[in-house]
């Protein structure tokens, strides 16, 4: 009875281990919950000292940070648009505008990059809103995956 | 990483590092490991942001370089992919055996270490 009981408590173990080198190989190198992030920074490298006015073509420096959560290597095209307050942008919807520059980026699965961007505005304007969106270049087109990043600003022409 | 100029070498430029990429996405899938070569086509956007002639001639030299390399990365990943079918495969044999040996000698050597341990014992009845 006891000689059962041992050989029973001992297989039990091995069983364990067992089902846990088939389950550690199976979900290994599956990523739950894919995702990208994307963030800018002012031009200190912080999240709450954005430009608020610039003049017209006065170059001012943002960064941009990119991080692949995919599972699979990326290749990220981030946009620069200005838009205004009657700009629609969502998840789903890029901003109908056209590109003021792009950046370029492949990041494996994991790694991340902060993307210095210098940014200049041709014209002057009140309540500029720049937007930085994420789009994805993959084999099936270039898509917008739904991130973006937005702040307001003025663009005032230099005194003369 | 790199910004966006201007000129058809460069446009011509983006489009042949984009099809490496997805070669390099396919390759990936396969069990290669992408990540050097991904920073290489990260130095070939940087350098495709200076726009000079030399610098995209260098950044056209390391897409051609990352773009040979692929059939190499994949035959490496698929060996390493091998590798660790047949690892899984070893442990869980290693596994049957361990379990074949237990149900047959483990009582055995249980009560023999249980009697070694008490070799010295005196047994008295009251």
């Amino acid at each position: 009875m006891i000689d059962e009981e041992l050989r029973a408590a001992a297989l039990a173990i091995i069983a364990v281990i067992g089902v846990a080198a088939v389950s550690q190989a199976i979900v290994a190198e599956r990523v739950v919950e894919p995702f990208s992030a994307l963030g800018t920074l002012g031009p200190n490298m912080k999240l709450d000292d954005y430009p608020k006015t610039v003049l017209v073509n006065e170059t001012f420096r943002l960064y941009l940070y990119v991080e692949n959560q995919e599972g699979r290597v990326m290749f990220y095209e981030l946009r620069v648009k200005l838009g205004n307050n009657s700009t629609v942008i969502n998840e789903t919807v890029p901003a109908d505008l056209p590109v003021l520059k792009s950046y370029y980026v492949i990041l494996p699965h994991g790694a991340n990059e902060t993307i210095p961007a210098d940014i200049s505005i041709a014209a002057p304007a009140t309540d500029v809103k720049l937007i930085i969106e994420m789009w994805v270049h993959a084999s099936n087109g270039t898509y917008y995956n739904g991130r973006w990043n937005h702040f307001w600003m003025n663009v005032t022409a230099p005194a003369l | 990483m790199a910004t966006h100029g201007t000129g058809a070498s460069y446009e011509a430029l983006v489009k042949e590092l984009e099809e490496v990429f997805f070669a390099l996405q396919s390759a990936e899938s396969m069990g290669a490991n992408v990540t050097s070569a991904a920073h290489d086509l990260n130095h070939a956007l940087a350098l495709m942001e200076s726009g000079s002639e030399q610098d995209l001639m260098e950044a056209a030299s390391i897409i051609q370089q990352v773009n040979s390399s692929i059939p190499g990365l994949t035959a490496e990943g698929e060996t390493a992919r091998r590798m660790s079918t047949a690892g899984l495969a070893t442990t869980l044999a290693v596994l049957a055996v361990a379990a074949a040996l237990v149900y047959l000698f483990m009582p055995r050597l249980v009560w023999r270490i249980w009697a070694r341990g008490r070799r010295d014992w005196k047994v008295s009845a009251q």
